[in-house]
């Protein structure tokens, strides 16, 4: 197989960039531009589907076998819901702060393109190692782009990073970065940067 | 194996194992929430209620209110949850008063999400260096007699005001409305608990707000039958007997009609009048109650009874404004029903008065014991 080719390393990092999920394959935008306003919750939602995404992808790589491809879709949500559930009420009895901050946004992880998709991409055709590196690779690319989307908008929407103050105090932070149209525009700028970073490499 | 048997096998075994896992963490998970939750309340009831050393909690009329105490046991302060829609979100504050309920001792917001940077400034607001907590701290010891009012960009400047976020006046006044509703229902409940019994259970609290609507400024009552007759004792904040209610009831033009008369404590002049049943002449005889036809004051007809003297008796005069105490007029069209309404009045206050005032010693010697 021409898979088995790309080595485990290649495999990680196509997640970081190459492949990021939100800033390449547009995936998992909605938790992405909602719960993004500071840099914890970026992380914090950014740990809830690293969590999920291994946890996900071990198990159907090992059951991939004896999984009837029709009903392949039902299964996988129902192994997602899972541990989305699992996370959310770990969460809730840990770290009540967190789990108050990131709201309905946990439980929608089940929803969340990028979940799904790496179990219909890749999980479901590969062994077990490459499906966590993967997964690893794919969830910390994501993780990664919430804390830097996160913290530009916690920069200019109340001058701070991580509850740091890096703002003098002079500064007058920017209403509308913390609102969704500040999501929408640092998103799109993201976005572009990356393209164009791409376009000068090729 | 057949293909369909093992999709059944294989997704009803995903879900049941699903279950089971979801059941354990649950089992492991909810008394820690639960824990939390608890706390959190607890603490909570801490900062709204400051210097009590223990709570109660009560619940009266499906509100549950927290009666803090002090070391030696006396009630200093009631708490209890408002909530209702703000701009966005529901907004859930546990407000802590007296327990004069005349003022707000503080105020915790326990839930909102409103939108972030302008609404979530109720709850804190980073822009504000010197006090982030401004707009909260504005209701501490906030007076709450006649309820709260807000302004805008300019300091509050009477009692029981506030000053609204620039940019989220909606959130603000959600705020204050969800304070003075919820002020409002827990003061009456509460003072209709402890501080007397006029309403048995069975009326389930229907009759009893209308008490307090016919006798302004009553915030508790007591129930006393003389004579197979009922009264309600309306009294004030300090226990005062500010007016009496009861019912008169009796037939109109093609029903019955039965209303509460709120009446001041000596018999002298009616405060306010209540119909409580009545299936007149649609259109013309339900005027007595409500005439749509007068656009400024629909309810002129009750109205007019706002404050009567009834010393010698209600009179009635048609298609001409009253000019004597103790006259009122009747509705066009609808003289039979506002004669008997004037009829029924006049006898039933009468009767009363007699059965109320001979008693009136006994029960004056008992309020102010």
């Amino acid at each position: 197989m021409a898979k088995e080719k790309v080595s485990l390393f290649a495999e990680f990092v196509k997640g970081l960039w190459k492949e990021n999920p939100v800033l390449v394959m547009l995936l998992g935008l909605c938790p992405t531009l909602a719960v993004t306003n500071s840099a914890i919750n970026g992380l914090s939602m950014g740990l809830a589907v690293i969590f999920t995404l291994v946890c996900s992808s071990t198990l159907i790589s090992l059951v991939r076998k004896i999984i009837p491809k029709e009903v392949r879709i039902p299964t996988f949500i129902i192994v997602i819901a899972t541990f989305v559930t699992v996370t959310d009420l770990t969460l809730a009895a840990f770290f009540p702060d967190i789990s108050k901050s990131l709201g309905p946004f946990v439980p929608l992880i089940v929803v969340n393109c990028i979940v799904l998709g790496r179990q219909e991409a890749f999980a479901s055709k590969n062994p077990v190692h490459r499906a966590i590196i993967d997964a690893l690779g794919m969830s910390i690319g994501f993780t990664l782009t919430l804390i830097v989307l996160g913290s530009i908008r916690e920069l200019l929407g109340s001058g701070t990073i991580f509850s740091f103050q890096i703002m003098p105090a002079s500064f007058q932070p920017w209403m509308v970065m913390g609102l969704p149209p500040g999501a929408f525009l640092t998103l799109g700028l993201m976005i572009g940067i990356a393209n164009w970073v791409k376009a000068k490499k090729q | 194996m057949n293909k369909s048997a093992k999709m059944v096998i294989v997704l009803t075994a995903t879900a049941i194992l699903s279950g089971g896992v979801l059941a354990y963490f649950d089992l492991f998970t909810s008394p820690i929430i639960a824990a939390y939750q608890s706390n959190e309340l607890k603490n909570a009831i801490g900062v709204v209620l400051p210097g009590i050393i223990s709570y109660d909690e009560k619940v009266i009329n499906d509100t549950q209110f927290y009666l803090g105490k002090n070391k030696d046991g006396g009630l200093i302060g009631v708490a209890f949850l408002a909530e209702g829609n703000g701009f966005q979100s529901k907004i859930k504050i546990l407000v802590g008063m007296n327990p004069e309920f005349t003022k707000i001792q503080r105020l915790k917001i326990l839930q909102q999400a409103e939108t972030p940077g302008l609404g979530t400034k109720i709850e804190n607001d980073l822009t504000n260096k010197s006090d982030k907590f401004w707009f909260l701290n504005q209701f501490k010891d906030l007076k709450v007699g006649t309820g709260i009012t807000y302004v805008k960009n300019k300091k509050p400047s009477q009692e029981g005001e506030i000053q609204a976020i620039t940019g989220a006046t909606i959130s603000s006044k959600s705020v204050v409305n969800i304070l003075n509703d919820t002020i409002d229902k827990s003061r009456k409940a509460f003072f209709a608990e402890f501080s007397g019994n006029c309403v048995n259970k069975d009326q389930k609290g229907e009759i009893k707000n209308e008490i307090y609507k016919v006798i302004p400024g009553s915030v508790s009552c007591d129930k006393e039958i003389i004579n197979d007759t009922k009264f309600y004792l309306g009294k004030n904040k300090k226990g005062d007997l500010v007016g009496v209610a009861f019912i008169a009831e009796g037939y109109g033009f093609e029903s019955k009609i039965k209303m509460l008369v709120g009446i001041d404590p000596e018999f002298k002049k009616i405060l306010r009048l209540k119909i409580l049943q009545q299936a007149e002449t649609p259109e013309i005889g339900t005027k007595i109650e409500d005439d749509s036809t007068n656009i400024s004051d629909r309810f002129w007809f009750m109205n007019q009874f706002k404050n009567l003297e009834v010393d010698s008796g209600i009179t009635y005069i048609l298609n001409k404004k009253p000019s004597k105490a103790g006259e009122i007029q009747a509705i066009t069209g609808a003289t039979i029903s506002s004669e008997l309404i004037v009829d029924i009045l006049n006898s039933t206050i009468k009767t009363n008065r007699e059965i109320f005032l001979s008693k009136v010693k006994s029960i004056r010697n008992r309020e102010v014991k």
